[in-house]
């Protein structure tokens, strides 16, 4: 019942939020994702070994759909990142942004179909909440960009539903050809033939890698990145793009693994061209949230990579990076959200020499920039180091001598080093240098520095101790791989 | 084979007299109110401007209507559904289909009364008793037809609502657009009419009888040319009140040009009644109906979705969009009727949330035409959520159901329509509706996006000339709308359980 009020207390005080007046609606929407979060480390209780938490009731019987919630080794990590996440980037939302409690509420709103689609242990259900948490991220998008709204939003929701209408197709056709008898639950549809499976996998990987996104499917992200608000961006990238990887790794390993098995090859190429794409673009690009932009391209890029090794220490290392991914570029994000709220520059060509000017943001943005690209010891490090290695072997296992899976590795791991020199490059533009042509701004004051160090606290326990929040993915991966 | 009809009619379990006569409550109570509503009209003269708020009828008329409407929906919702009979010497349906589409035809009459007065009055026209007795009529016509076992019954009803659909459309003889496009309905419609009336003709030389039952039982065994080519008419006529391509030309021509109320309670309230009818005839027509239904429904069912939705994309006035999306609308509702008695409640829960949706949205639009006093195009919109955040938060709901985006009640209705038809082994039908969807959400969401999308970029002058509107009682209609999407979307099994038998 706990986690239907965990469900619940989002999206009902995301409504309420909408009926407020601005002032109060932030610190109403932050109290609500705080509460949420606790009830979350509540439900989980202590990760490493931790008991899932599952609801389940009948809701529409003829369509196959049940109310069936679970908190399990392959979500909790998201379930718990969701809340937190959406509490930072409220935090963070300019006072004197116009109409700021419509802002905060939907947040809270996709925060809330956020929580709902990890939780999701339906398919239908799970449908459902990956629409629905369109409609919040299109109002923050139309509503607040800080240009061409309505284009971006429009072009973000082309591309989505052109993957994910041929998604219901798919749940449409398991949920009335009589797959098992208790509907369309995750847990009862591993049975499918593998014809069947061949069939309905490709509309559900669609919409997957046009979530994600990966080349050739990313037509909405640069404009969607680029011209959102950076609180809207931080949320949207840390979290919607793993509504994408999340998917893959759910829905493809409990519905469809024998279908993933078999694009799974040319899964990994398109991810490795994603991940050197996203790495070269972000070298040349021009401005502040473009080179984040592309940065997460690419390391959405490996995270789905590791998925498709179809491998425990891969799989793992992706299931982990997710929550690593989610709390560095969150991080970044989050931290030209307070950029933003001082008015700089978006141009990578009007900064430089911020460090000196602004100490503290200087020093928390080397932090997660070293946190982003990969650095030992921080966050991203154990995923990405897993998913390598688990690729690697692999490949090893089948065949001894070098075959394509080795050469896709080694250019996977090439993108680890292209992202030390886009993120490496990012920072000395912006922080390093001669002093660009920008108002001097105020540092970060108490609530923004402690906003901050919550991604720079966490990036450090993942990297440091890493085997405590791998071990709930380790033990989900046994049961299905 | 004559001789076994009367019998097999004795068997029927036929109620007692009594009982008979409390099946047609909904048709008394809907004539009670157009009279009420006509003699509280004749009570005073057409009050001059001024003195507008003394003698207004529009008080006692809404209050009337109010109540006796809602003890209507609270009939029809509590009527024990496991009974289904023949009432009134033969002549009325009492089954699940009449009950489900009285109580949706109610529903659009009720909110078409709570909203048409007040779009009136933005026109100076003050004559609301009038209006609400030709609503009132016009939804007799509806249950009428949706529940006739008779043909002669069903082409009265036809004409019953249409006749008042007539004058509903040109309610604004002051505008231009309005009359010319109230003449255009006039003048199609009536043909349609009596090409079905043709229609009804031939069949009855074919069959000998105007009962369907009894048409059922002959069409059941021999099929003629002759009741083929009176089925083909009557399927034109029930087609055209649908607006299915190719007969939706008059669509969106009248939808534009009748007061937007009107086309709300029409675009609706038609499909339900035309729906039904057809659901009938088709039953009624057995060997004959089969044929046909593959070789040109299906065909027709995809043209509608496909042209509709095309047409709707390019369109500037919001208005034409959503005439537009109707044809697409009544593309997916065909669906049912090609795929087979399967769909029965798949069909009444996509009716149920297209009438959400769509009067949901048509009346928002009304509240915006209220306030811009002017023809809506969609650059008119950007923004409207500054200004009027109840409408414009209403008016996304709206849009966001009819482009059946979860969890709005639209999706529920596609879900269900088109996995039934999945699960009938329909594939085209379902992948063409997807296709239309997609089509649909570009430019439902589309508007839905420029609704809270930033009106800096614009110029600012357009809002220069905003009118007060005070219109409670419409968007106590938009909002009742709102929540009914909200709601099927949430929990559609609270209707599905309404619908407890077949046909």
């Amino acid at each position: 019942m706990m986690i239907n009020v965990f469900l619940g207390l989002p999206l009902v005080a995301g409504l309420a939020t909408y009926l407020m007046r601005d002032r109060g609606a932030k610190g109403f929407a932050a109290l609500a994702a705080g509460i949420q979060f606790l009830l979350g480390l509540s439900l989980v209780g202590n990760l490493s070994s931790f008991r899932s938490t599952s609801y389940f009731a009948t809701w529409i019987p003829e369509l196959g759909l049940n109310w069936s919630l679970a908190i399990d080794g392959a979500n909790v990590l998201l379930v718990l990142l969701t809340p937190l996440i959406t509490l930072l980037a409220i935090g963070l939302v300019g006072d004197n942004t116009p109409r700021l409690s419509a802002l905060v509420a939907s947040l809270l709103l996709l925060d809330g179909f956020l929580t709902g689609l990890f939780l999701a242990q339906n398919l239908g259900l799970f449908y459902i909440f990956f629409e629905a948490m369109l409609l919040p991220a299109l109002i923050l998008i139309a509503g607040w960009a800080k240009r061409d709204g309505a284009t971006t939003a429009t072009r973000f929701l082309l591309f989505t539903l052109v993957g994910s209408l041929p998604m219901l197709l798919g749940v449409l056709a398991l949920a009335f050809s009589g797959v098992g008898g208790e509907g369309l639950e995750f847990s009862s549809m591993g049975t499918l033939s593998k014809q069947r499976q061949l069939y309905l996998f490709f509309p559900f990987l669609l919409a997957f890698l046009v979530k994600m996104p990966i080349v050739p499917f990313h037509g909405w992200l640069p404009d969607l990145y680029r011209n959102s608000p950076a609180v809207v961006t931080a949320v949207i990238a840390a979290l919607m793009s793993k509504a994408g990887t999340y998917g893959l790794l759910k829905v493809g390993l409990t519905v469809f693994p024998l279908a993933l098995r078999e694009v799974a090859g040319s899964l990994a190429v398109l991810a490795v061209f994603s991940i050197l794409y996203g790495a070269f673009a972000a070298l040349g690009a021009e401005s502040l949230k473009e080179v984040l932009a592309y940065s997460s391209l690419s390391h959405i890029a490996m995270i789905a990579f590791g998925i498709v090794s179809l491998e425990l220490n891969g799989a793992a290392g992706a299931g982990l990076q997710m929550a690593g991914h989610a709390i560095a570029t969150g991080g970044l994000f989050l931290l030209v959200a307070v950029m933003e709220n001082r008015n700089l520059p978006d141009k990578l060509r009007r900064f430089g020499g911020l460090a000196p000017l602004a100490p503290r943001m200087g020093a928390l943005a080397l932090f997660l920039t070293l946190a982003s690209l990969g650095q030992p010891g921080l966050g991203s490090f154990p995923g990405e180091l897993l998913i390598l290695t688990g690729y690697w072997n692999a490949a090893s296992d089948i065949t001894g001598s070098l075959t394509t899976s080795h050469l896709l590795t080694i250019a996977a791991a090439l993108g680890i080093i292209l992202a030390a020199a886009y993120l490496l490059r990012w920072y000395q533009r912006v922080f390093l240098g001669e002093t660009g042509t920008y108002r001097i701004p105020k540092d970060l004051d108490g609530l923004e520095s402690a906003i901050i160090l919550v991604p720079i606290a966490l990036t450090v326990w993942v990297g440091v101790a890493p085997s405590m929040f791998l071990t709930p993915i380790q033990v989900w991966l046994d049961g299905v791989l | 084979m004559n001789n076994l009809l009367p019998i097999f009619l004795m068997e029927l379990n036929r109620p007692t007299v009594f009982d008979d006569k409390i099946h047609l409550v909904p048709l008394f109570v809907l004539g009670f109110l157009m009279a009420a509503a006509l003699c509280l009209e004749l009570r005073d003269d057409p009050p001059s401007e001024g003195v507008a708020g003394e003698t207004s009828t529009k008080p006692a008329i809404l209050g009337l209507a109010v109540i006796a409407l809602t003890g209507l929906i609270g009939y029809y919702v509590t009527w024990d559904g496991a009974l289904s009979s023949l009432v009134f010497h033969e002549m009325f349906y009492n089954d699940t289909l009449s009950r489900m589409s009285g109580l949706l035809i109610t529903v659009c009459a009720l909110l078409a009364v709570l909203s048409g007065p007040d779009e009136l009055e933005r026109f100076k026209n003050l004559r609301g008793g009038e209006f609400c007795a030709l609503i009132f009529s016009s939804a007799l016509g509806m249950i009428l037809m949706a529940s006739a076992a008779n043909t002669m019954l069903m082409f009265l009803g036809l004409e019953l609502f249409s006749i008042a659909l007539y004058l509903l459309c040109i309610y604004l003889p002051d505008r231009e657009r309005c009359r010319e496009s109230g003449m255009k309905y006039f003048l199609l419609s009536s043909a349609a009419s009596s090409v079905l009336l043709y229609g009804l003709a031939l069949l009855y030389g074919a069959t000998g009888t105007t009962w369907l039952l009894e048409m059922k039982a002959t069409t059941e065994l021999t099929q003629s040319g002759l009741s083929l080519a009176g089925f083909v008419l009557v399927g034109i006529g029930l087609l055209f009140k649908l607006a299915v391509v190719p007969f939706h030309f008059w669509a969106p021509d009248v939808y534009e040009g009748a007061p937007t109320t009107v086309t709300a309670f029409m675009s609706v309230a038609t499909k339900v009644a035309a729906l039904a009818a057809l659901w009938r005839t088709m039953d009624a027509m057995g060997l004959v109906s089969v044929r046909l239904t593959v070789l040109i429904l299906f065909s027709l069912s995809i043209l509608s979705i496909l042209v509709g939705n095309f047409l709707a994309l390019s369109q500037i006035s919001v208005k034409r969009m959503l005439a537009y999306s109707g044809v697409a609308n009544a593309g997916y509702l065909l669906i049912a009727p090609v795929v087979g008695p399967t769909m029965f409640k798949a069909m009444l829960l996509y009716l149920a949330t297209y009438l959400v949706g769509n009067i949901g949205a048509f009346l928002a639009l009304a509240l915006v035409e209220a306030r811009q006093n002017r023809e809506i195009r969609r650059r008119d919109i950007v923004g409207l959520f500054q200004e009027q955040p109840w409408v414009a938060g209403c008016f996304a709901i709206c849009l966001v159901s009819l482009a059946g985006i979860p969890p709005a009640a639209g999706f529920m209705g596609k879900f269900f329509l088109f996995g039934q038809a999945i699960a009938e082994g329909q594939l085209v039908l379902p992948i063409v509706g997807i296709l239309g969807s997609l089509i649909g959400a570009a430019y439902y969401l589309g508007t839905a996006i420029s609704l809270f999308s930033n009106p800096l970029e614009e110029e600012e002058a357009s809002n220069s000339a905003l009118l007060s509107e005070n219109h409670l009682t419409t968007k106590a209609a938009l909002t009742i709308c709102c929540l009914g999407v909200i709601f099927l979307g949430i929990y559609p099994g609270a209707f599905l359980n309404l619908v407890t038998g077949g046909l």
